[in-house]
């Protein structure tokens, strides 16, 4: 399979690396079409691993390569651009608009990668009907329960068709249905091509063909 | 940035405006408050100044009068076409000596009515009531047309020198140009007569009446002029009225420094306001652009929805206040402010509310993100 993201030596401390290091010379590898479940007790720098190869945060030390080019270095421009362009997150909150409706927020995950809205909003509709919420697409996020928040996100990390997706325990505050809706979706995004990363603590879920990292 | 990003941009930021009602009433009310208060205060200001300013305009400050008292300087008529041709000219017309012309019947017992030539166009302040000016024919105004004792103003007329003259009609002058209701006015005649006809060098002309486009071109007129003067010798007189001049500068200066004070400090009170409170708007929506942020929004992306949001909720504020503040003054002064006046405050509201966000702006582009989202 293709290398398509790498962390190189990869280290980070918050507090501009003053503080206690939270990630120590990590090296691995992300292939394309494969999910990696990070793991791994808390404040081990799971997020923060996913952070940084989204380009969020700056390693203190080593480098996040992507297709073979070092882009923890670039500039913000660069690196926003990059994120909306090829990463799709999804957050254990859902992390929707509240003041939008359900389609607008979906649209949202299109806009900074300078989609079309039409388009955008085509594709946000199959993948409302993919995930069983086509019929709360005018709803406020407040309207709906938490599994379809949490749905609502995948559909707006997915409508740009991302090369990479990290996923921050999505299913943390999720019943065992729910949950198991989005590792579908996310087993069905890695089979398309992508790269998924999912930081978790919850194992149980997690087909055995995946690669899992744990820190 | 492409075009159809930065509409879609913007779109959402407009979006961004009205998921904030409150935040985005107060901001527009505050736009409003600035308007009403800067019309309020220096639009009366600029509004008796811009009356003042008409008035003293009106009156003739853009006159220039070439004057040969003497005679000797003999300006030829050609001059009055030299000048109308120079940049920055609205009218020009000029007069010959003045010599006497009475009713034959009664030339030993009536009184003479002064007479002068005419050269150029008559302008806007000659209106002619009967008639018309034709070469060797005369018009006369009101005061010489009773001096005449005619009823109509129509008549055969003698010079000084006993050389028949034809009245054809009668004229109205205003302005700077109304001591003609006194006189005749004559068009040259084909074949010079009477005692101009002895004249040597023919017929010149004693006094021109040069009306400037505006009261910044007078200046220069006055300067051009003696350029384009054809004369014997240079011994003319080029007036200009310098003291309406003085005065306008001094309204212009003067009331405008003052007004312009007040309202660059009612101004700046808006500023600071109106960056209070898109700083709270942005805060509310501390979490938002976090998640913007992680969505692939660049930092130039958030402070262009910051400033859109805030141009959103201005606009209509900025409306809203200058329709009130027209009001005011229209009720204070009896006049409504000079529309330049009133849509540069308008725009300059509209900058000052967009540049009081540009540091709520920056500091939510530069939040950080990761710290955002992690703090529920």
């Amino acid at each position: 399979m293709p290398k398509v993201v790498e962390a190189h030596g990869l280290s980070f401390g918050y507090g501009g690396g003053a503080g206690p290091k939270v990630l120590d010379g990590l090296d691995y590898t992300f292939t394309s079409g494969a999910v990696t479940v990070v793991t791994g007790p808390s404040g081990r720098g799971k997020s923060t691993l996913l952070y940084l190869l989204g380009l969020m945060l700056r390693p203190t030390a080593g480098q996040v390569v992507w297709r073979g080019e070092q882009v923890s270095e670039w500039s913000d421009g660069d690196r926003s651009s990059w994120r909306a362009r090829e990463v799709g997150f999804v957050f254990q909150d859902a992390v929707l608009d509240p003041s939008r409706s359900v389609l607008e927020n979906i649209v949202e995950g299109a806009l900074y990668a300078g989609l079309p809205r039409r388009s955008a909003t085509a594709r946000a509709g199959e993948l409302m009907e993919r995930f069983g919420v086509q019929t709360r697409s005018a709803a406020k996020p407040r309207q709906v329960s938490g599994g379809q928040a949490q749905r609502v996100a995948l559909c707006r990390a997915l409508v740009k068709q991302p090369a990479v997706v990290l996923a921050d325990e999505p299913t943390g505050n999720l019943d065992e249905g729910s949950a198991a809706v989005v590792w579908q979706a996310l087993y069905e995004e890695a089979k398309r091509g992508a790269t998924v990363l999912v930081a978790t603590h919850h194992l149980e879920q997690v087909n055995a063909d995946a690669a899992v990292l744990e820190l | 940035m492409p075009l159809r990003y930065l509409a879609d941009l913007t779109a959402e930021g407009v979006k961004i405006a009205r998921s904030q009602p409150m935040a985005s009433i107060v901001a527009g009310l505050m736009a409003a408050g600035v308007c009403v208060a800067v019309l309020s205060t220096t639009g009366q200001t600029a509004t008796t100044e811009h009356q003042v300013l008409a008035g003293l305009d009106a009156v003739g400050s853009r006159v220039i009068v070439v004057s040969d008292d003497t005679g000797e300087a003999r300006i030829r008529p050609g001059s009055v076409t030299s000048i109308a041709r120079l940049s920055g000219v609205r009218s020009v017309v000029g007069f010959g000596p003045a010599f006497d012309m009475t009713l034959p019947a009664f030339s030993r017992s009536a009184a003479p009515v002064p007479a002068r030539y005419v050269y150029g166009a008559l302008p806007r302040q000659v209106d002619v009531t009967l008639g018309a000016l034709a070469p060797g024919r005369g018009l006369v105004g009101p005061r010489g047309q009773q001096r005449l004792g005619l009823i109509q103003p129509a008549a055969g007329l003698e010079d000084d020198q006993g050389a028949p003259w034809v009245l054809a009609g009668g004229l109205k002058a205003s302005g700077y140009l109304r001591f003609l209701n006194h006189t005749i006015i004559v068009r040259p005649p084909l074949e010079p007569r009477g005692r101009l006809a002895s004249t040597a060098g023919g017929d010149s002309v004693a006094s021109i009446y040069v009306l400037a486009d505006s009261v910044g071109d007078v200046d220069a007129l006055a300067a051009g002029v003696p350029h384009v003067i054809q004369a014997a010798a240079p011994k003319y007189n080029i007036s200009k009225p310098a003291a309406l001049l003085r005065a306008r500068k001094v309204v212009a200066s003067g009331l405008a420094t003052s007004s312009r004070r007040l309202m660059l400090l009612v101004l700046a009170a808006g500023l600071i306001l109106q960056s209070v409170t898109m700083l709270g708007a942005v805060s509310q929506r501390r979490r938002d652009f976090g998640r913007r942020r992680a969505l692939g929004a660049s930092r130039s992306a958030v402070v262009w929805l910051v400033l859109i949001q805030t141009a959103a909720v201005t606009v209509p504020g900025v409306l809203l206040g200058s329709a009130i503040g027209i009001g005011i003054v229209r009720y204070l002064t009896g006049a409504y402010p000079p529309p330049s006046f009133a849509a540069g405050v308008a725009l300059l509201a509209l900058l000052f509310a967009v540049a009081a966000a540009v540091p709520p702006a920056v500091t939510a582009a530069f939040r950080d993100p990761v710290r955002i989202l992690r703090v529920p």
